[in-house]
This record gives C-alpha cells, sequence and structure tokens, in this order.
C-alpha cells in the first residue's frame, strides 16, 4: 500500500469525472438533434489490488459509453412514419381534387341541370330563337366545364409524376448514406461514443427511408445493416446500395420505376410500391386521378350519346348532333357540335332540334325527351341491374327502344329477362354493353355490364312518344267500370316484332282487346279481360298462355333498371372523393399520433432532459473536485512524510 | 417518467397548431354560415346536399314552365268564352229565324251576320300570343284557320314537363275547341254555321231546323272545352302550390343538412378559443421554470 496509489486513484478519477461530463456536454450540445440518443459514460470500480490487508480498492475507470436507445421501439417509429408519410400525400392531393370538384368551383352539378332545364324551356316555346341562343351557350358552358374540369385532374397527375422522379432520387441519396455508414461502422468499434452516433444516425436515415416506401431491414453481426424493400429487393447490402430508377414509359407518359441491382440486373418495381409516400403518389398519380377521369368521361360520354340520340332524330332523323368529340377522353374533347357552333362562330339556331318532324314545325318532343333525360337517365358505374323479375322466360310486358349508350334496341311486350338481354347483346359491338340474366334471392335481374369490366355507361329509355307508355300503364294498372266503355286513351300499344297497335279515344276495353289479337299470329301476344276483386274490368295481356305481368311502376322511362340520373350520379363522384379526402385526412391524424405516442416513448428513453444533465453535471463537478482535492492530500501526505523523514536522516 | 426536452416543445407545438386547425374550421362555419364547406366536412350530406340543389333548380324550372301554362290557359279561357259567346248569339238567332213568320229577306240579312260571326271564330281560331298561334297545335308558327274555317294545323299538342315524372298537355288544338264529339256525333263549329248560313240564304226551313239541333251541340262542345279548359288551369295552379310546397321542403333539408347551428358554432369556438389562450399561458408558464434559473452562474 503506497501513497502514490492515492494519485493513481486521484488520475483515475479526474479522468472518469472528466469523460462523464464530456458525455454530458455530448448530451446536452445535442438536445434538439434529431435522432440523437443520450449517452452515458458508464463509471465502474478498477480492478482490487492486493495488499497485506486483502483486496483494496483502486479507484475507478470508465468502462464504456452507452447510449440509451431501444431498438424495438426505433424500428416501430420507422414502421409508423411510413404511414403517416404516405397518408400525408393522400391528404394532400385528395384535398387538392376534392377542390377540384367541390361545386362551388367546378359548379357541373348546376351547369348539367342548366343545361337540361334549357331543353324544358325550349319545350314550352319551340321555335324561339333566344331560348335556342342560351341552349347553345349553356351546352357550350357544360362542354368547358367538363374540359377545364378534366385539365385540372391531370395537373396535379404531372406534379406527381414529378414527384416520383424526386423521391428516387432522395432514396437513392439515403441508400448509398446508409451504405457509407455501414462502412465506418464495420470500422469501429462497439461501445463507443462515435459507434452510438452513427447507429443513431442510421436509424434516423432508415427512417426516413421508410418514410418513402415500406422496407424491411436488419443487422448483422459485423454491425452493418440490410434494407431490402417489402417484396424482398436489396437496396443496401453491407458497404453496397442498390438504386433505383426512373423511365419514361412510352405509352403512358409517366415515370416507371426500376430497381437495378447487382451486375446489372434491372426489374420493373412500380406495381410493387405501394405503401409509404412513393406507394402513396404512385397509386393517386395510376389509380385515383385516372378513377375520377374515367367518371369525368362516362358523365360526358353518356349525356353526349344520349343528348345526340335524340338530337339526331328531330326535323325528320336529319342525323344533326348537338355535341361531337374525336377522342374518347370525352371530358377533354366535348364540344358543340360543329353544325350548332357553326365556322364563324355564329350559333346555328335552326339546327338546334325540338321537334321530330319537319310537319310539326312547333313540335316539342326532341325538346322534352333531351328535357327528361335529366331524370330518367341511368348511368351506371361498371354494372346497371334491373329489379327483379319472377322467371327469366316470363315476358315482362315493357315495350319501347332503349338506347345503350346511344344505340337503340327494341324492346317487345312479349320480351322476356333473356330476350332483352339477347337484343342488348346483339349490338355489343357497338355499345360494348354486356347483359346477362342472374338469379339473385329476390327473384332474376338482369344484369349489364361494359365488355371490358370497366367505365360507365348508360341506358335510357329510347322512344320520343312516351304517349304509348302511359298508355299501356294506364291499360293495364287502372281498372274500368264496363268493356264496353270507351277509355278516352289515344296512342300506340308497341307489342314488339315491329307491330304495333292503335288505339284511339273512342275505343273500349273490347275494342282493343280485339285489335291486340288480330296481331297474336305476328306478336305471340294475346289480349283478354278479366274482373278484378273489386268487380272492375283488367286488360291482360299474355303469351305462350303466360300471363304478362307489368309490374307498377316500371313501364315509364327506365325499365326498371338501377342506376343513378346525371346529378345524383355527379353527386356520387363528389361523395366518393369527399370520403376519400376525409378518410386519409382522419388516418393522417390517426397515424400521426400514434407516431407521436412512439415518439414519446422513446423521448422517455433517449431524449435528453436538460433537468437531468444538469443534475448530472453537478454531481460529476463535485466528483472532479473532490478528486483534484486527493492530490493536495497525498501532496501533503508525501510532503509530511518526506520531511519528517529528511529531518531524521540528515 | 424522463421528460426529454426537445419533445417538450415538439407536444406544444402539435398541441397549438390542432387548436389552431379547430378554430379555423370553426371560424370557416361561423363566417360561410354553413357546417359542411367541403366534401370531406361530410361527404354524404355534401353530396345529399348537391342532389336537392340540382332537384331545387329542376323544380324551379318546373315552376316556370307552369307560369307560361298557366299564362296560356287565361288565352284559353278568354277564346273560348268568346266562342260560347259568339256561339250564343248564333244559337239565338237559329232559334229566331226558324220561326216560319220569317221571310226570305230577313233570313238573307241573318246570313251575312252568321258569316260575320264566323270572320270572327276564324280571328279566334287564329289567336295569337307572342308569335304562337294558340290553337295552332304543334304548327304554331302560322295561322291555323282559313277564312272559311279550314284547319291546317295539328290535333296533337305538344307536351310540356311540369315535375319528374309528369307532362302536360301544352294547351288545347284548335281541332278540338271547333271540332269534335257530343253525345257520340260529330260536330264542327264552322261547318255547322256555314251549313247555317248557307240554308239561311237559300231560305231552306227543313235545313235550319237541322242547323239548330247542330248548333245545340256546337254550345255542348264549346261547355265541354271550356270545362276542360277551366280544370287545366285548376290543375296547373295545384301544380304551382305543389310545386311551391316542394321548394320549401327542399330548402329546409339543404338547410338541415349544411347549414350551421350558430348558437352552436359560436359557443364551440370561444370553448377553442379558451383552450388555445390556455395553452399559450401553460407553455409561458412552464418555460419560466428551468433549472438554469436556480444554478449559480460560476459553479
Amino acid at each position: 500500500m503506497a501513497i502514490t496509489s492515492i494519485l493513481n486513484i486521484a488520475k483515475g478519477a479526474l479522468s472518469a469525472q472528466q469523460s462523464a461530463i464530456q458525455t454530458i456536454s455530448h448530451n446536452i450540445a445535442n438536445v434538439n438533434t434529431p435522432g440523437y440518443s443520450r449517452e452515458e459514460a458508464i463509471l465502474e470500480e478498477a480492478q482490487p489490488v492486493p495488499s497485506a490487508i486483502g483486496l483494496m480498492g483502486d479507484g475507478v475507470v470508465v468502462q464504456g459509453i452507452k447510449s440509451y436507445l431501444d431498438q424495438n421501439l426505433q424500428n416501430a417509429i420507422t414502421k409508423k412514419n411510413s404511414d403517416v408519410q404516405e397518408q400525408q400525400v393522400y391528404e394532400k392531393y385528395l384535398t387538392q381534387i376534392q377542390s377540384i370538384f367541390d361545386e362551388s368551383n367546378s359548379n357541373l352539378s348546376s351547369n348539367i341541370t342548366t343545361f337540361f332545364n334549357d331543353w324544358s324551356t325550349l319545350s314550352t316555346d319551340p321555335t324561339s330563337t333566344s331560348d335556342k341562343q342560351t341552349l347553345a351557350s349553356d351546352g357550350k358552358t357544360l362542354c368547358t366545364t367538363f374540359n377545364t374540369l378534366y385539365s385540372d385532374l391531370v395537373n396535379p397527375q404531372s406534379d406527381l409524376n414529378g414527384e416520383v422522379n424526386s423521391q428516387i432520387d432522395d432514396i437513392n441519396g439515403l441508400t448509398s448514406k446508409i451504405a457509407s455508414l455501414n462502412q465506418l461502422m464495420s470500422q469501429t468499434g462497439n461501445g463507443t461514443s462515435e459507434a452510438s452516433d452513427y447507429v443513431d444516425q442510421r436509424n434516423q436515415l432508415l427512417q426516413q427511408l421508410g418514410g418513402y416506401t415500406n422496407i424491411s431491414y436488419f443487422t448483422d453481426s459485423s454491425n452493418m445493416v440490410s434494407v431490402v424493400t417489402s417484396k424482398g429487393l436489396s437496396l443496401v447490402d453491407g458497404t453496397f446500395s442498390y438504386q433505383l430508377k426512373g423511365s419514361q414509359n412510352a405509352t403512358t407518359g409517366m415515370t416507371d420505376v426500376s430497381w437495378q441491382g447487382p451486375s446489372g440486373a434491372s426489374q420493373d418495381v412500380t406495381s410493387q410500391i405501394s405503401s409509404g409516400s412513393l406507394g402513396a403518389v404512385l397509386a393517386t398519380r395510376d389509380t385515383t386521378i385516372p378513377l375520377y377521369l374515367g367518371n369525368l368521361n362516362g358523365l360526358a360520354q353518356s349525356i353526349m350519346q344520349n343528348v345526340n340520340y335524340f338530337h339526331e332524330q328531330g326535323n325528320d332523323n336529319a342525323g344533326i348532333p348537338f355535341f361531337q368529340c374525336d377522342t374518347p377522353n370525352y371530358a377533354r374533347g366535348i364540344s358543340l357540335a360543329d353544325q350548332i357552333a357553326g365556322s364563324s362562330g355564329t350559333v346555328q339556331t335552326q339546327n338546334i332540334m325540338a321537334s321530330s318532324s319537319t310537319a310539326d314545325t312547333t313540335g316539342n318532343d326532341v325538346a322534352l325527351a333531351i328535357a327528361s333525360l335529366a331524370n330518367d337517365t341511368l348511368l351506371g358505374g361498371g354494372t346497371i341491374v334491373s329489379t327483379a323479375a319472377p322467371s327469366e322466360t316470363t315476358p315482362l310486358g315493357l315495350s319501347g327502344r332503349l338506347a345503350v349508350n346511344g344505340v337503340p334496341v327494341a324492346i317487345g311486350v312479349g320480351d322476356s329477362l333473356s330476350d332483352m338481354g339477347a337484343a342488348i347483346n346483339a349490338v355489343k359491338s357497338q355499345t360494348g354493353v354486356t347483359a346477362s340474366v342472374v338469379q339473385s334471392s329476390s327473384g332474376y335481374q338482369l344484369v349489364l355490364e361494359t365488355t371490358s369490366g370497366g367505365g360507365n355507361f348508360s341506358v335510357v329509355n329510347g322512344d320520343l312518344d312516351t304517349s304509348s307508355q302511359g298508355l299501356l300503364q294506364a291499360l293495364t294498372s287502372t281498372p274500368v267500370s264496363g268493356t264496353g266503355v270507351a277509355l278516352g286513351l289515344t296512342g300506340t300499344i308497341r307489342l314488339g316484332q315491329g307491330t304495333s297497335v292503335s288505339v284511339s279515344s273512342t275505343d273500349s276495353l273490347t275494342v282493343i282487346e280485339g285489335n291486340i289479337n288480330n296481331d297474336t299470329g305476328t306478336t305471340g301476344v294475346s289480349a283478354s279481360i278479366s274482373t278484378d276483386g273489386s268487380g272492375n274490368s283488367v286488360l291482360v295481356l299474355s303469351k305462350g298462355g303466360q300471363p304478362i305481368s307489368i309490374p307498377a311502376g316500371t313501364i315509364t322511362g327506365t325499365v326498371g333498371l338501377a342506376g343513378s340520373t346525371y346529378a345524383n350520379y355527379e353527386a356520387g363522384v363528389v361523395a366518393d372523393i369527399g370520403q376519400a379526402t376525409k378518410s386519409a385526412t382522419d388516418l393522417a391524424d390517426y397515424n400521426q399520433n400514434a407516431l407521436t405516442s412512439l415518439q414519446q416513448q422513446q423521448s422517455e428513453e433517449s431524449g435528453v432532459s436538460i433537468d437531468e444533465e444538469m443534475s448530472n453535471l453537478i454531481m460529476y463537478q463535485n466528483a472532479y473536485q473532490a478528486s483534484a482535492r486527493l492530490y493536495t492530500v497525498a501532496q501533503a501526505m508525501l510532503d509530511s512524510l518526506l520531511n519528517s523523514v529528511g529531518v531524521t536522516t540528515q | 417518467m424522463r421528460v426529454a426536452d426537445s419533445f417538450r416543445y415538439q407536444l406544444y407545438v402539435s398541441t397549438l397548431s390542432n387548436l389552431k386547425a379547430q378554430m379555423d374550421q370553426a371560424t370557416g362555419e361561423v363566417a360561410s354560415g354553413k357546417k359542411v364547406q367541403v366534401p370531406s366536412d361530410d361527404p354524404a350530406a355534401y353530396s345529399q346536399n348537391l342532389e336537392l340543389l340540382a332537384e331545387q333548380s329542376q323544380n324551379s324550372q318546373y315552376k316556370g314552365n307552369l307560369t307560361s301554362l298557366q299564362a296560356l290557359s287565361g288565352y284559353y279561357q278568354t277564346s273560348l268564352n268568346t266562342v260560347s259567346n259568339l256561339l250564343t248569339t248564333v244559337k239565338q238567332l237559329a232559334v229566331q229565324m226558324t220561326s216560319d213568320t220569317v221571310d226570305a229577306t230577313s233570313r238573307a240579312s241573318a246570313a251575312s251576320q252568321v258569316n260575320d260571326i264566323i270572320s270572327q271564330l276564324v280571328a279566334v281560331g287564329n289567336t295569337k300570343v307572342g308569335g304562337t298561334y294558340i290553337f295552332g297545335g304543334m304548327k304554331a308558327d302560322t295561322a291555323p284557320y282559313q277564312a272559311n274555317g279550314t284547319f291546317s294545323g295539328t290535333s296533337g299538342v305538344g307536351q310540356v314537363a311540369v315535375d319528374a315524372s309528369t307532362t302536360m298537355a301544352a294547351g288545347i288544338s284548335g281541332n278540338t275547341v271547333f271540332n269534335g264529339t257530343v253525345n257520340g256525333q260529330a260536330v264542327n263549329i264552322f261547318t255547322t254555321l256555314s251549313q247555317f248560313a248557307t240554308d239561311l240564304a237559300n231560305n231552306d226551313a227543313g235545313g235550319l231546323q237541322t242547323d239548330l239541333t247542330n248548333l245545340e251541340n256546337c254550345v255542348n262542345l264549346t261547355a265541354n272545352n271550356l270545362s276542360y279548359v277551366g280544370t287545366y288551369a285548376d290543375n296547373i295552379n295545384s301544380l304551382l302550390t305543389t310545386n311551391a310546397n316542394a321548394d320549401t321542403t327542399i330548402t329546409q333539408r339543404s338547410s338541415s343538412l349544411v347549414n350551421v347551428d350558430m348558437a352552436q358554432a359560436i359557443s364551440d369556438y370561444t370553448t377553442l378559443s379558451t383552450a388555445y389562450q390556455a395553452a399559450l399561458y401553460m407553455m409561458a408558464k412552464v418555460e419560466s421554470l428551468s433549472i438554469l434559473n436556480y444554478l449559480p452562474t460560476n459553479m
């Protein structure tokens, strides 16, 4: 046991307290550094030394620098950050899209309604030039609204495409930085402040990388981290990083993302990236915006085809369209037909049709039919399903024409669901619409869908003359008190196969019955008069011995097919966008809160608390001062020893 | 629990920005009077409201259609009253002229009176309102009646939509007014009157008896048509009432969907702004507490 060992202990103690204070300084300096994990110098008793009285303590040593990092928590944060970044992109772009469709900006709904209202106005004064001028001008406004909405929707799409390119650059920057840190880590020993700082930096980079797209990573025995995409493609392998590359798709003009693997391997990963901000950017660019563009195109196409369908019947089938479009992107290309707009910009009002007949100079059937499109039109997104019928072969008693995407399909009163389906399928090549009969819990239904499986199409009542339908409904739904009484009904009952029966106002049930039965050979439809429960007479139509049931309310306009009017369809699209925006906003908030909660847990473990650091600083400062005092004491002891020894020997 | 300093600031920032966002929303609601400002505020309510607005716009179109029919029905009533009065005059004349005491000269002069009335009836048949011959049917841009009463319009009239599923005849054709069936007998006012004038001129007593019966039918035809036009006007008026009610209902439904309860909104705003002030106060209060204030500067 020697006094010099006290000096040794003091020296070790000073060094240890100094290390601890240095670590505290490092902590305080990094109080606001993102990703920094607080460190602590771990002090340990030095190895005791043997002495005459047994082992004696030999002071303190710094065992190492501990970094307070919960790697599992950090991994959870990286993962959650991926969700946050993803939803924030959705929120940003959906909010943009929502404001494009917001009625107060777009006025699409009101412009559609106004346009059809104009036709209604024209029907009250079919020769009015000023009504026609208004119609042309509002029709043009409607076209412009579609055109503007289309281009407004395409703009964020190209912004998103730019973002794909810049995110690819960011991702490549991050992976190469991670690879360099791997290199540094492999050269640095464990348990040093340097090593834990690298870990913090690397975690921070991984967190950023995970924000772009979902990644998996693991650390190997040499402290190097390997990063793979969610589909298992390597981004960082040891000290190598593999880049993503953007290249323009020749068809879409959009940037595709490919992975550039080892030894020249390359793979298209555009569809694999489904999460993180890059996933959201790609999904919005390739799925969300095309979906809404499709909705717009469908709406514009349906309005154009159906308005033209009736308009072309004007003036003895003069064939003059109202709208024209030279691209399948109807919303982008729809405009007034040249015949209406006029070559010199003067509206050709004489080409705006109100009447189907040149003889009926002030007839208004065309205007009326177009105006009623606002109520009757059934625009189906994907599929249209009819109301249920009891069997697929029972005649439905519906007669008239359907206009399927503007192509007329004749329906006879003896036609069953199967017959209707066959008639619609016969013009499949023109309409792109396929019909099939399916059995549901409530009966048989006709399902119409686009042949390609997507997009919109429309089915409307194709008859200009709605009186025959009203007639048929009156005949079948209104019992009369006597079979010989004149019914006062005027019009035509269409019985299919090109045969129809005229009814004049003096005809009684018996007369109509006879007239229908005269054509039974051609139509297959026979009529008889029966008495209902109240003793009134009703006309019953049958085909092949089967009664033709005519469900109430299915005659007018729509043949009982479920769909939407234009205004409701548009409202539905806006509701979809609103719902998507709301979900994205809610999810962004939720994920942000979840991330904050994880970060709070992490900050409790790894964050720097100034209160704590200052308290520790005082503690170590005092220890340092005390250790320094040991020198003084040891010096005094040595002095007194040397002095007394010196005096004796002299 | 350890509290890391940087995270504490992060929490302040997120708390304040959350409150600020909610206050902005509340301010917007109070300022615009609408609780649904953009679709995502309440997608279902927004889209229902959009449908209601479209419905309301259509409804107001139907109102316009009905109003124009209402104006038209007034002209029809006036015209048919004139027809009715003229026919009454003719009928009185016929009753007078069928008497055996009336001589040929008187009948001849009565014939010219009837011809005058025919001209007046043709004028009624050619009634023109704002460029439209109201008895022309679907050929209302040219005069439907020639001087001799020949009709060149159409029997059918156009239809006008008066609600989403109903159309109504745009008036009545001259062919219905001056031509029709009474008690199973075909009646034509112009033919009857021409025949009456001819029989008067020819002093044909037998013919005059037949004419009297036919004139009776003409008067009945007109009475029927007058009642039709009366019902027509009534229908229009009742549809206008329905239309106005529908408009009120739509306005109320739209209001309950998207309009803000102002008292609630203002109270929400006050609550939020109190919370915001409290957050700011706490931030300032807590930040003034620091260990650094209690440590000597020269340790």
